[in-house]
């Protein structure tokens, strides 16, 4: 009985010692292709080259459970594992399209938003152009504007600068060195004039007639020039702007024989001077063209005067 | 498996059977086993496909499959169709093998420029946002 369990089991372990063994081919396709599948970057990308992966590797069992020519068997195994080779590729392969075709959307919408900012940029461009022809129309009214203002004035330009006379039976009582309300709208215009033309300095000059002491006189003619640059400084001008002399009855515009020229000659002016840049061309000129364009010095009593502010103005707007 | 073959040596019978089985296919198989056409057609195409692009990713692959087409020819020739079979199919797989090697590595090479474009872009685009 022992015997015959002895050599059952001898038989036995022979058998299945002779049994078809796997062959290496068939381990190593079986294992490629089961990574392959469980990996779901695969499954997802290459599931028809999976497939016929799957389906080399089913040939290759069957061949290999049929005993069939272990030749065959290690076919079936090389056709599954590069089956499987091509599965992994394939899937990489569709990653890379999937990437172009990302980085291709990516492209074309920054190319749209590139446009965009060009059109912005143009959007902008044309902002500024508009902005610019409105200063300059706002320009040309402000021009205008001094133009209309220096007519009001009866300004005269000057190579000083423009100068405005005003008489003073307009501005002030007799003696007095308080403006009257008829001088005002002079003022007013005069303010609004300065204002349009900031940074240029002004030269306020009083005269007066022959008549009376020449220090009264220029005393007064000073304290009327005086009240002119507040007049202004009330109306917004600001006074480091502002110059005045008196000058009392030098440089007359008329005769003082007669009632007429007196009234002339009673009267402030007011000089714009004209801007920074010009001053030493306008230093040099002055005398020549005062001489030339002002009847200061053609009147009978003075004779050759030299110009009045003109070396003062020069260090005001230096 | 070890079960069934365990099974089939207690069963002598079915052992014998089996066996018999075996070797009249390999007999049949041996005599009449038709020439792989459609096999080595197949090698052929998937060859013709790789060749222009497998040049440097894929070559190496490109060439076994060469190899094993021309072997499968051979061998179909001398009307060996078995052999011609295996080597037509391993040529196919081979030359498939290339050409996905090949067309890969294009891919990730435009993947990896586009990308650059794109970033080049983007430096553009942040540089004028400025």
């Amino acid at each position: 009985m022992r015997r015959l369990a002895a050599v059952s089991a001898s038989l036995l372990v022979a058998a299945c010692a002779s049994a078809p063994r796997t062959p290496n081919e068939l381990v190593s396709a079986r294992a490629a292709y089961r990574a392959a599948a469980a990996t779901p970057q695969v499954q997802a990308r290459a599931p028809v080259e999976l497939q016929l992966a799957e389906r080399a590797l089913g040939e290759a069992e069957r061949l290999q459970q049929a005993d069939a020519d272990p030749a065959m068997v290690a076919h079936y195994a090389y056709l599954t594992e590069q089956r499987t080779r091509i599965a992994l590729k394939t899937a990489e392969l569709r990653d890379a399209e999937a990437a172009l075709a990302t980085a291709g959307e990516q492209r074309s919408q920054m190319q749209f938003e590139l446009s965009e900012r060009d059109r912005e940029t143009l959007a902008q461009a044309k902002q500024a152009q508009l902005a610019a022809e409105q200063s300059a129309a706002a320009k040309l009214a402000s021009e205008q504007e001094v133009k209309r203002l220096q007519g009001e004035l009866k300004a005269r330009e000057t190579d000083r600068g423009t100068v405005v006379t005003l008489g003073n039976d307009v501005l002030f009582d007799s003696g007095a060195a308080v403006l009257k309300p008829g001088g005002r709208r002079a003022v007013d215009n005069l303010a609004q004039l300065m204002q349009k033309q900031p940074g240029r300095a002004i030269a306020v000059e009083g005269f007066t007639d022959s008549t009376g002491s020449a220090e009264t006189n220029r005393r007064l003619s000073e304290a009327r020039a005086e009240a002119v640059k507040q007049a202004l400084v009330e109306r917004g001008v600001d006074s480091a702007r502002i110059q005045t002399r008196g000058m009392g009855p030098a440089y007359p515009i008329a005769s003082n024989e007669t009632a007429v020229g007196r009234q002339l000659n009673r009267r402030v002016e007011v000089v714009v001077l004209a801007p920074s840049g010009g001053t030493s061309s306008a230093g040099g000129t002055a005398p020549k063209s005062d001489a030339a364009s002002t009847p200061r010095s053609t009147a009978p009593s003075t004779p050759a005067a030299p110009p009045p502010v003109a070396p003062s103005s020069g260090g005001a707007t230096r | 498996m070890i079960d069934y073959a365990c099974k089939a040596c207690i069963d002598l019978s079915d052992l014998q059977r089996a066996a018999a089985i075996a070797l009249a296919a390999a007999l049949v198989a041996c005599t009449s086993t038709p020439p792989p056409k459609e096999q080595v057609d197949a090698a052929r195409a998937a060859v013709a496909q790789a060749q222009p692009i497998a040049v440097r990713d894929g070559a190496a692959e490109l060439k076994g499959a060469q190899l094993k087409l021309a072997r499968a020819e051979d061998e179909m020739q001398r009307g060996e169709n078995a052999n011609a079979r295996i080597l037509a199919e391993q040529a196919e797989v081979d030359a498939k093998y290339a050409w996905t090697l090949a067309e890969s590595a294009r891919l990730q090479r435009a993947a990896m420029e586009a990308d650059q474009r794109a970033k080049l872009m983007r430096d553009q685009l942040e540089r004028r946002g400025k």
